[in-house]
């Protein structure tokens, strides 16, 4: 039959913004994340400490008393140390919500067959990560970064001009040294999320990477009598960074450069791997 | 009424099966002879449910099942007598067709010569043998189909439980089938089978199970269920060379419903309320000079029977 | 019956077998294994080379050396001196290193003018402390670290000005706390500070100094770092660089090699009044050692420019062998300050570094994460893929199917990880001579041992497969329990003794057959995770670990009954 009258045709309206789109993967990644109770409640627990802090500091600042219980007094201040403990305490919580988040994030996609979905829109791979990625990292900054900003601007409006004149650079160390942590949490367990199928085997992956490779590097170091093994070790590479940047002094094996370095490198594998894995069709041999 | 021997039935007795709070299945008493038996109903009825509960996959909320003589809770014995097809197209990782086949049958104790033959029957009855050395991962729909089939038969149970087989299957392939579930039937097994393909399941069953929403709504052959369902008239197709002269005496009775003449003018469509005494009408006015060609039931199939009581329901819904 | 479960078992392990051995998805437990083993492999090649370089230095000495003439080498002793002792080094090296000179501008003494200002009121912290003395307060800059009293000698003179610093080993400085001290009374022209800051400059720092009669003067300084890591120290305006020092001390006793600095610091009096406090500005990281006031203008500043005077100081390297340890001794200006005697073998504490390997890396790292790997698939990875019907389907009862699946973990998980073991005992002992091998293997019970770390392998399986193997069926995201386990493991030493019991460690510390000695120095917390307070004897431990795994398999064979196909999607 022939076709006399064609009254198709496609959709000609007004089209979102193209940096936008990555933004539906975030919306709808981090609303599945909160429609699990554990996770809604760890990120709840995240923010137990700084309110811990937020006390410290107010205690800090008004009961001069405190300044009579020498010892005691000294651990109410409010100096570098305090706000390094800070990011040890949340960095630790970072990895755990990581642990438990960033494996849902790609894996379920590769396991559904979703992946062509998404790429036979006008729709990068590039955007399809940042978009998947921007869940982490806005979790990740809401516990590390954002509340001790939040305890620094605090901190300065207790103590004063003279304070946070002196101690400001603390503020862009805290931001760098937190997002250095998010980057390589975030990229760690979105590629691990892509190169295995099953979400839960990634999470283990996860757990995997940082304690073995931790155990391993003091192997290391213990066999072969050297320090270098402490490059295989995530929790090592960060901690030398957040002391040098908070300026706190402490005997390290490795230099913080050479920390940046390996920390950079770890990136760039991972980078690698998403690289490889997030692709539009798979081969089954 | 001869007492029905459990042993010769697969009885469901008042089983209900809730997973959380949704409905699975709903106080269904089954009890299903030999032959081919197919369960019919739209997607979420309880089709796959009731056969889970059947092989002991799921364990019903509520009430009792006897395969035979045997509890689906004791799978060592139940499984010797019952092969089970099931609608997960997925396999286990690194094996080749003849493998998963040969597995099935090592698993349930076979020994090696034995299992290797017994898996090559199977595989040669489902036209697999060229692709039986080959990774199933690598198999298309059809065949995956067909090789679940295979680890079904491999083991000649006397249950078969078949959900969706004929899916993916080309025409020749279905066919072949279904002659297999016939053949299979006649030896006196159970054939159970889930299927929407209606028509094939009015060809090939000797009963049929209705549900919908989790409740049986009909079980038997066809025909006794149709004839249960008095609030839809019966539809009788007639081939006469006087349709309007027969159509007009049809009319005269009281249990005529509606009459409506063929567009070829040699056939007509009666609605009656009783299909008794219109048959009994019929051969008074066929003594009385029209000539009849044939006279059929127009709706006294599983797709008319499945349009009247899951339909309708669908369509209150 | 029990034939048929036989076959029925060997069936499934050929199975798993086949999906786990020979499966590349199996490929990450053989590199979790192997990595040990290449450990091993790396530290004996270098053994053997570092071997090899002793025997090649020793030969090219003057005389032959023992252990004892290297450990004769003392800090202190002049070049001439050791090569008296052990002959010309055969390795030696040579190089000029910059370093500031040990010149102070401020000298040491009494006869200086002004007023000295008593502080010892108002000193709260530590600042100067003795070489080699160990100290647990603070420091200067609360990180502990100080400035050294061998350097910086109480009383100092710059410009004339009498200066005296606290007493070293005690609080001796002050850093500002907003507090006014008192001065001695009188009309003064100048106000001399000793000061310095901690953690970078502090800028615009204020200065009081009150009067009688209620006025005051305020003076605005800015104060430099005393550490010579800080870039320009000294160069702030109305800063002259008094004391500078080539390293500090540090908390433990030893010595930083970082230049560490003093400054001076004048301010003018109204000498029409007379002064009655001090207010130092309220900041943790400004500290002052010594305050004077004279009645003489500001005297003759010395070092304007703030640079330090450097000198290039000779550092020369010797390396002596005996054949088997290698001594490298590090002089400065011709004085040895540092040795370091490379023992390149010795037995018993490669044998400790061993079971140290052994303990805290393979039983709870390596076999942990390969155990979870392969049992925790067992059941939960089959219902991921949606396979697991097809076991429920055939005719074999469900206990004797996780029997089968449990079987074949284990014997998967202890040919890989026994086979490890080995391959690393082999290693291990393949750095030995023939005598020294045959010496450890059958005199120094190294086979027990050998065969010890085995058998701990394989418990090892044992119990975490009968953990993972019940959490894949328990729990749909066993990770969950896995990091429970993991952080139960090692807080054993720390729960009470009935549920210490409920942990697989509790009863493998006790087997594993080489105790490892705490360190001298460790805090109590740590020492109760490397050492074994209450071991137990070895045939409980071992029916400690079958009957624990036991009864997680029984739980485990009683919810595999109960168990209902119902796949759910990622």
């Amino acid at each position: 039959m022939a076709v006399y009258r064609r009254t198709y045709t496609s959709y000609s309206g007004p089209l979102t913004p193209t940096w936008s789109r990555s933004l539906v993967l975030f919306r709808y990644s981090r609303r599945k994340v909160f429609r699990s109770k554990f996770q809604t409640g760890l990120f709840v627990l995240c923010f137990f400490y700084p309110l811990a802090c937020l006390l410290i500091i107010y205690l800090a600042n008004n009961l001069s008393f405190l300044e009579k219980f020498g010892n005691i007094g000294a651990a109410f201040s409010i100096d570098n140390k305090f706000f390094l403990n800070f990011l040890f305490v949340q960095g630790v919580l970072a990895f755990v919500l990581t642990a438990f988040t960033g494996p849902g994030l790609i894996s379920p996609d590769l396991s559904n067959g979703a992946l062509p979905l998404y790429f036979c829109r006008p729709f990068s791979r590039a955007e399809y990560v940042l978009g998947k990625a921007s869940v982490l990292v806005i979790l990740l900054s809401q516990i590390t970064w954002v509340p001790g900003l939040v305890l620094f601007a605090v901190q300065s409006s207790l103590a004063g001009a003279a304070w946070t004149w002196d101690h400001l650079w603390i503020a862009g160390s805290l931001i760098l040294s937190s997002l250095i942590w998010i980057a390589i949490l975030s990229l760690l367990a979105m590629a691990l999320s892509a190169w295995v199928k099953w979400r839960i085997v990634a999470g283990a992956l996860l757990l995997a990477v940082l304690f073995f490779g931790a155990g391993f590097a003091q192997a290391i170091n213990a066999v072969m009598r050297t320090q270098s093994g402490h490059f295989l070790n995530l929790f090592y590479l960060i901690s030398t960074i957040w002391t040098s940047l908070l300026r706190v002094d402490s005997d390290r094996a490795i230099s913080s450069a050479e920390a940046w370095v390996a920390l950079l490198g770890y990136c760039g594998i991972c980078l690698a791997l998403l690289v490889r894995k997030v692709r539009a069709y798979e081969v089954i041999k | 009424m001869s007492e029905v021997k459990q042993s010769d039935r697969i009885v469901f007795e008042d089983v209900s099966k809730f997973y959380g709070e949704i409905l699975g299945v709903n106080r269904v008493n089954l009890s299903i002879p030999p032959g081919v038996t197919s369960l019919v109903g739209p997607n979420g009825s309880g089709k796959t449910t009731l056969m889970n509960l059947m092989t002991g996959l799921v364990r019903p909320t509520r009430g009792r099942i006897h395969v035979l003589d045997y509890d689906p809770s004791e799978p060592e014995k139940l499984f010797k007598i019952l092969g089970y097809s099931t609608q997960f197209d997925a396999f286990p990782k690194g094996l080749t067709g003849f493998q998963f086949v040969y597995s099935y049958l090592r698993l349930g104790g076979s020994d090696a010569e034995t299992a290797s033959q017994m898996a090559w029957r199977a595989i040669e009855r489902v036209g697999l043998i060229d692709a039986a050395p080959r990774n199933v991962a690598a198999y298309s729909k059809g065949m995956r189909q067909r090789i679940r089939l295979a680890q079904a038969l491999c083991h000649n149970p006397r249950v078969l439980i078949l959900d969706e087989p004929l899916n993916g299957l080309d025409p020749l392939a279905r066919a072949e089938m279904i002659a297999l579930f016939r053949a299979t039937a006649a030896e006196g097994c159970y054939v159970i089978i889930s299927s929407h393909i209606l028509h094939e399941v009015d060809a090939i069953s000797d009963q049929v199970i209705l549900l919908s929403n989790g409740y049986v709504v009909a079980e038997g052959q066809i025909h006794s269920v149709r004839d249960e369902i008095r609030e839809h008239p019966a539809q009788i197709l007639i081939r006469c060379d006087r349709p309007r002269d027969l159509a007009a005496k049809m009319m005269e009775s009281e249990h005529t419903i509606e009459v409506r003449i063929h567009n070829d003018e040699h056939g007509l469509l009666i609605k009656t309320r009783d299909a008794d005494r219109f048959y009994l009408m019929l051969n008074h006015i066929a003594l009385n000079g029209v000539e009849i060609e044939s006279v059929a039931p127009a709706d006294d199939d599983v797709n008319s029977v499945y349009e009247y009581l899951i339909g309708s329901d669908e369509v209150a819904r | 019956m029990t034939k048929l479960w036989w076959a029925q078992i060997k069936a499934v392990i050929r199975l798993e077998m086949k999906k786990t051995f020979f499966a590349r998805r199996g490929l990450w437990i053989y590199i979790l294994a192997l990595l040990p083993v290449l450990l091993f492999i790396a530290h004996t090649v270098i053994i053997s080379h570092e071997r090899d370089r002793s025997h090649g230095i020793a030969h090219q000495g003057d005389k032959k050396l023992t252990h004892q003439d290297l450990l004769a080498v003392k800090t202190g002793m002049t070049n001439t001196e050791v090569i008296a002792l052990l002959g010309r080094p055969p390795e030696r090296a040579h190089w000029n290193e910059r370093q500031i000179s040990r010149v102070t501008s401020a000298v040491s003494g009494t006869g200086g003018s002004g007023t000295p200002v008593n502080l010892s009121t108002s000193y709260n912290l530590n600042s100067i402390y003795t070489d080699s003395t160990i100290f647990k307060a603070g420091g200067l800059d609360n990180a502990g670290n100080v400035y050294s009293s061998n350097l910086l000698t109480a009383n100092r003179i710059l410009n004339g000005v009498q200066f005296n610093c606290g007493p070293a080993n005690e609080l001796d400085a002050v850093h500002g706390t907003g507090q006014p001290i008192g001065l001695p009374a009188g009309q003064f022209a100048s106000l001399h500070l000793l000061a310095a800051s901690a953690y970078g400059p502090v800028l615009g720092q204020a200065i009081t100094v009150t009067y009688t009669d209620g006025s005051a003067s305020t003076f605005t300084q800015n104060f430099s770092d005393w550490c010579g890591c800080v870039p320009n120290p000294g160069e702030q305006p109305g800063e002259s660089l008094a004391v500078a020092m080539p390293y500090r001390d540090s908390s433990n006793g030893t010595q930083d090699n970082q230049a560490s600095y003093l400054y001076g610091y004048t301010f003018a009096l109204n000498r029409a009044k007379t002064v009655q406090s001090l207010t130092l500005p309220d900041n943790r990281n400004v500290i002052v050692l010594a305050a004077t006031l004279t009645k003489q203008s500001e005297g003759t500043r010395v070092g304007t420019s703030g640079q330090a005077p450097v000198v290039d100081v000779p550092h020369e390297n010797y390396t002596y062998s005996d054949g088997a340890n290698n001594l490298y001794v590090g002089l400065a200006d011709g004085k040895v300050v540092d040795i370091n005697l490379h023992e390149s073998f010795n037995l018993p504490n490669e044998s400790v570094v061993f079971a140290g390997v052994f303990q805290f890396f393979y039983l709870r790292l390596a076999i942990f994460f390969g155990c979870l790997g392969i049992f925790m698939n067992l059941f939960r990875g089959e219902i991921l893929d949606k396979s697991l019907h097809f076991y429920f389907l055939a005719p074999i009862r469900r206990d004797v199917l996780m029997a089968g699946k449990f079987l074949a973990g284990l014997l998967a998980t202890c040919t890989i990880f026994v086979t490890s073991e080995l391959l690393q005992i082999i290693v291990f002992t393949g750095q030995f001579s023939p005598s020294v091998r045959e010496l450890y293997l059958y005199q120094n019970h190294g086979l027990a041992q050998a065969v010890a770390y085995l058998g701990v392998t394989a418990l090892a399986c044992l119990g975490y497969g009968a953990f993972f193997l019940a959490a894949g069926m328990l729990f749909r995201n066993p990770i969950l329990p896995a990091a429970a386990i993991l952080v139960w493991e090692a807080a054993n030493p720390f729960l009470p003794a009935l549920l210490k019991k409920f942990s697989v460690i509790y009863y493998l510390k006790s087997l594993c057959p080489v105790d490892i000695p705490t360190p001298p120095g460790t805090p109590p917390l740590l020492s109760l995770l490397v050492s074994n307070p209450d071991p137990i004897s070895t045939p409980v431990a071992i029916l400690g670990i079958v009957i624990l795994a036991l009864l997680v398999l029984c739980v485990s064979s009683f919810q595999v009954r109960r168990m209902e196909i119902n796949y759910t999607t990622e």
